[in-house]
């Protein structure tokens, strides 16, 4: 009988083939990731990632890998879902709505390179990736499910959940910071720092920062807390000018009215996240 | 159920004599008539007669076999393999030929195409498409709409979908069927529905799919067989 749910038929198809963490293998053929690549991850069903921007830190490479996937009736959402055809490897894919930050040996090791895509399509997916929604229905129970088999790959123990997770389950708190260390920031020496990197992100000890430059609010310093320290009295300064002080609400936390600075890596770099005693 | 490790790793290891890939290729085509059957349309399943011809299955298995040896790092490397992995491998090829509207037919495959030299030489552009087959957009967005109405079914009480009917009729000016209830009771309790329907739809649910396509869905699988 052609059973009309086709979309739990097929959810539950892939469920049961997958246990609650992802078996993953060793690619036999190790080729290094570079930008803009399409990988396979080694394990059944397959993931696919988009590797869409590359971040250096700690000598280590970094990428942040769009996902996509070959369960089409699961992972569209809509005409606007973007669609990859590989012929020669008869597969389809579909773009899932987020993306993960995997280290380049994780991918050397786990993933097979299929091919380049060209920077507009590079745009497109991660202009995809950024604006569509979860949808509330069995095609989010599925995506959400794949974000947490994927997070503990992403590279950052800090970054327990991703971020659309953390989107999904908490709203980030938001704050503004005072105009008295905006102005200071911008007159101090961090105003003629050499714009050493463009990609404006540091992990620090116990936290991972990056700065987001948004045509409509300014720069957006965005920290990831650790989860264990929910519910706990905290301090965050730069440079021993208090950004925040308080109990922790959420692990992420925005701040806005940023001082504008070429570069923020040595700003970053200035962060201290205490617990309070 | 079956455990296909040993079979695909005799294909592998180029190990598998031909009575064991006769077997395992007729395998392969049960298996698409399962999935044909079971997570698609007798009217794709009819265009895979019309493009293909007779030997549409044959064709499809040979092309799981191409999928599994491109996959081979984790084929090998599963300690079991059972027959959902082929299934949905089936399922990925189907959707793929319908993406393509039939155009990448191909009576046999070709192993070829994954030899390694190629892979490593050919830096193969990949594409994000843009215009994608009607019959391919349709199949997707009948799916998502049959699993919402499907939801709406499960969730709302037959005083609710009666409410959701009569209200949809109205809107589409058709005939309304015979409501036990006043006009304005008819408002109150849609009034009362509206934050319900909200969750269980949730706007991005319709984002790109239109409301008259969704409304003939509700109507053909809810309002019709409202007793």
């Amino acid at each position: 009988m052609r059973k009309k749910d086709r979309l739990l038929r097929e959810w539950e198809l892939y469920k049961s083939l997958r246990g609650k963490e992802l078996q993953i293998f060793t690619v036999s053929t190790k080729i290094p990731p570079k930008l803009n690549e399409l990988r396979e991850l080694c394990t059944l069903p397959p993931i696919y990632f988009a590797l869409t921007e590359e971040l250096s830190f700690d000598q280590v490479k970094l990428y942040k890998a769009l996902v996509l996937t070959e369960e089409i009736g699961l992972g569209w959402l809509n005409p606007e879902t973007p669609i990859i055809k590989l012929p020669r490897l008869k597969t389809l894919l579909v773009a899932l709505p987020f993306w993960v930050y995997l280290d380049e040996n994780f991918l050397l090791n786990h993933t097979k390179k299929l091919g380049v895509l060209n920077e507009d399509d590079i745009h497109h997916l991660e202009d995809y990736a950024e604006r569509a929604r979860i949808p509330q229905d069995i095609r989010g129970e599925y995506i959400r499910f794949l974000m947490k088999l994927l997070s503990p790959y992403n590279t950052e123990s800090i970054l327990t959940y991703l971020e659309k997770l953390e989107e999904y389950q908490f709203t980030p708190s938001v704050f503004a910071i005072s105009d008295d260390i905006k102005t200071y920031f911008e007159s101090s020496h961090y105003a003629f720092a050499m714009a050493a990197s463009s990609k404006n992100m540091h992990k620090g000890t116990n936290f991972f920062a990056i700065v987001e430059k948004n045509p409509e609010i300014g720069p957006k310093l965005t920290l990831y807390l650790p989860q264990d320290y929910l519910g706990q009295k905290i301090t965050i300064k730069v440079a021993n000018n208090v950004l925040f002080e308080g109990t922790l609400e959420t692990t992420r936390l925005e701040f806005t009215n940023l001082p504008e600075l070429p570069d923020y890596t040595s700003w970053l770099e200035a962060i201290d996240v205490d617990l309070s005693v | 159920m079956r455990n296909y490790k040993q079979v695909i790793e005799k294909l592998l290891t180029n190990q598998i004599n031909s009575k064991e890939y006769q077997s395992f290729s007729h395998a392969l085509e049960r298996i698409f008539k399962q999935a044909l059957k079971t997570h698609f349309t007798l009217d794709v399943e009819k265009l895979f007669l019309k493009f293909y011809g007779p030997d549409y299955l044959k064709a499809l298995a040979s092309e799981l076999i191409f999928k599994i040896v491109s996959k081979k790092d984790s084929f090998l490397k599963m300690p079991y393999i059972s027959e959902k992995y082929l299934l949905i491998t089936a399922l990925s090829i189907i959707y793929f030929h319908l993406s393509s509207g039939f155009k990448i037919v191909e009576k046999e495959v070709n192993l070829d195409d994954l030899s390694l030299t190629q892979e490593e030489d050919k830096e193969q552009e990949i594409r994000v498409e843009g215009l994608l087959p009607p019959v391919f957009v349709n199949f997707l967005e009948d799916s998502a709409l049959s699993h919402l109405v499907l939801s709406l079914k499960e969730k709302l009480t037959k005083k609710e979908l009666e409410t959701l009917c009569w209200y949809l009729d109205k809107a589409y000016k058709q005939n309304p069927k015979e409501v036990k209830a006043s006009a304005d009771a008819l408002y109150k309790r849609w009034e009362r529905l509206k934050p319900k329907l909200k969750k269980i739809l949730g706007e991005e649910v319709l984002d790109g799919t239109s409301a008259e396509k969704l409304f003939y869905v509700i109507k053909s699988e809810i309002c019709d067989k409202l007793s």
